[in-house]
């Protein structure tokens, strides 16, 4: 707390002596200008110190995990995230001021305001205290007489001793950022839906809007009958088997049956189809002991990573 | 619409290049041009008179006009006879150097958005092309393919009066590239308005619709698409013939980071490189 406090001060110097040098009419170069000076700061120090003047003082450095010295790329990276994260944190106030103004100030303020939330929110909440930037770059700030080569694997298994994730028959539960990534890699093995998007984006950029439109259901359709089939086929889509992740039915560990797997698809494609009640679905995920969404839970089913469970539900 | 948010390849070298054109571009915009563009005032038409005319001022002397490019000299030296379109409130600039504009204008932008969208672009598919190709092919590739575009812009409408400001082309240059070397690749990607929200996708999916949607998007448009649409042809032209005469551009960079990479192999037996001699006592 000691080392952000120093780190802190110093920062607002180095932007105090940004703002002095850019007109007060060029607001976005004075931001974009103060980013920079706080980015090369924070990765100076660390790269040629291994911790910045805060963190030296209360005698802790920022390791990279399984290497003795960090990589410059490392260094740079943790650097732009810790450094995007402070400024919003001291601009923060005029930020809040700026949500009153406008529009378009309430947008841009609260985008603000929630970067800065998440980055303090991810600080407080993180097992080992890794916030975003040290997860993102993979690092970790560790006392001086820490042994000199952290180990990841000892890290994640401090992680997952400080957040334990519940263990089903089958397995154990498929954490919520590998279920995102499934999600994200839900096409790589659908030419037949790439194309169909292909279609409606054309047919979007051509404002053929009614047919469009109806691409689009036919492709909603045709997306909820593929996962439905590959669920009960395969128990998961492309994105699952890459991530290591299975769908089973918790009774038996066995691959969904196709009329709870197509009521799965189903409820899933009401969220797909209206993103706003997408972080709906995330809380419940969240907020679920096994990770278990609405989906899941009309369909009897659950998440489990399949190479650690030792059996593919039916795969 | 589909927004590119990261190309899912392997890691590669830092992309220096890309950098530095995003950093130049991002400077240029935030403390050369008008302070006006900053506030986004631009994109509402809420300037003020003398910013509206500030801003006109600095495209007019910086920005492409198709009819000085057509006639390689500015409007004020006497190329407004062959200026046929869009000359109302167009300030004349003495002693303007025509062709340097070509390349001036590539680093212009009109609004925050308009930089915004061009550097996630050229930040997604720069970086692979970069790596491929070698900084310095990259470069010219990217400055060709942006001169390229604007020409195409230039051969359609040869009698207007309105600057020609952006990289758009000169990133368009970069897509179709990427499209020679790497269409199979899967991007990560923001699809609006069907589900899914953020998707993998493989780089054809985005690039041809985005090549199909400059060629069939009306001309009355705001955006230069004969610009983007030229300068992606541009692109891959370039690139098939980077690839074609200067098959090893960016190898030496490639097999240098492969060799940092992998460690020498070591004999066991003698405890020493294979390729090397053994060192003896002797020696």
């Amino acid at each position: 707390m000691l080392a952000r406090l120093i780190d802190g001060a110093l920062g607002l110097l180095v932007l105090y002596l940004v703002f002095r040098l850019v007109p007060g009419s060029r607001v976005l170069g004075r931001l974009v200008l103060g980013l920079g000076a706080l980015t090369t700061y924070e990765a100076l120090f660390v790269l040629q110190l291994r911790a910045t003047p805060g963190k030296l003082a209360t005698s802790l450095r920022v390791a990279e995990l399984d290497r003795a010295r960090m990589d410059p790329v490392t260094g740079w990276t943790r650097a732009v995230v810790t450094s995007v994260g402070t400024l919003a944190l001291i601009i923060s106030p005029a930020a809040l001021g700026v949500m009153t103004t406008s529009g378009p100030g309430l947008v841009l303020g609260a985008v603000v305001v929630g970067i800065a939330g998440g980055y303090v929110l991810s600080i407080i909440t993180a097992p080992l205290r890794r916030g975003v930037a040290d997860r993102i770059a993979g690092t970790i700030v560790v006392p001086f007489d820490a042994p000199e080569v952290v180990d990841r694997a000892a890290v994640d298994d401090g992680t997952d001793a400080q957040r334990p994730r519940p263990l089903t028959a089958w397995g154990r539960v498929g954490t919520n950022e590998a279920r995102r990534r499934a999600r994200a890699a839900r096409l790589d093995d659908s030419p037949v839906l790439v194309v169909g998007l292909v279609a409606v984006l054309l047919a979007w950029t051509v404002d053929y809007v009614a047919l469009a439109i109806g691409l689009a259901c036919v492709w909603v359709a045709l997306l909820v009958v593929d996962e439905a089939w590959r669920v009960a086929r395969h128990g998961g889509t492309a994105g699952h088997r890459r991530e290591g992740l299975a769908v089973v039915d918790e009774q038996t560990g066995e691959a969904p049956a196709i009329g709870p797997a197509f009521a799965r698809a189903l409820v899933l494609a009401v969220f797909w189809l209206f993103p706003p009640l997408l972080p709906v679905l995330w809380i419940w995920m969240q907020l679920s002991t096994t990770g278990r969404g609405p989906h899941d839970l009309v369909a009897g089913t659950v998440v489990v990573e399949s190479t650690r469970a030792g059996s593919r539900g039916g795969a | 619409m589909a927004f590119p948010l990261r190309d899912e390849s392997t890691r590669r070298q830092v992309p220096w290049t890309v950098l530095t054109l995003i950093a130049v571009n991002v400077a240029i915009f935030l403390f050369l041009q008008p302070a006006s563009l900053q506030r986004g005032e631009s994109e509402t038409g809420s300037l003020s008179r003398d910013e509206q005319l500030e801003v006109t001022t600095h495209f007019a002397e910086w920005g492409s006009i198709p009819c000085e490019v057509r006639s390689l000299e500015s409007r004020a030296d006497g190329a407004g006879g062959r200026c046929t379109r869009d000359t109302d409130d167009r300030p004349l600039v003495d002693g303007k150097p025509v062709l340097a504009s070509l390349l001036t204008a590539l680093f212009l932008h009109g609004s925050i958005i308009h930089l915004a969208a061009n550097m996630l672009f050229l930040w997604v598919f720069g970086a692979a092309v970069e790596d491929r190709f070698g900084p310095g092919p990259f470069l010219g590739l990217y400055l060709v393919g942006g001169v390229a575009g604007t020409l195409a812009y230039v051969a359609v409408n040869s009698g207007s009066a309105e600057p020609v400001v952006g990289a758009s082309g000169a990133i368009s240059a970069v897509m179709g590239a990427f499209l020679l070397i790497g269409g199979r690749r899967r991007i990560l990607s923001f699809v609006a308005p069907l589900p899914l929200v953020v998707v993998t996708l493989p780089a054809w999916a985005l690039l041809g619709p985005y090549l199909v949607s400059q060629l069939v998007t009306p001309d009355d448009t705001a955006v230069a698409v004969q610009a983007h649409a030229g300068g992606m042809v541009a692109g891959f032209v370039i690139a098939l013939v980077l690839r074609f005469f200067i098959p090893t551009a960016g190898q030496v960079r490639r097999r240098r980071r492969d060799r940092t990479d992998a460690p020498p192999p070591v004999d066991p037996a003698t405890w020493t490189i294979p390729d090397r001699p053994p060192v003896t006592a002797e020696g």
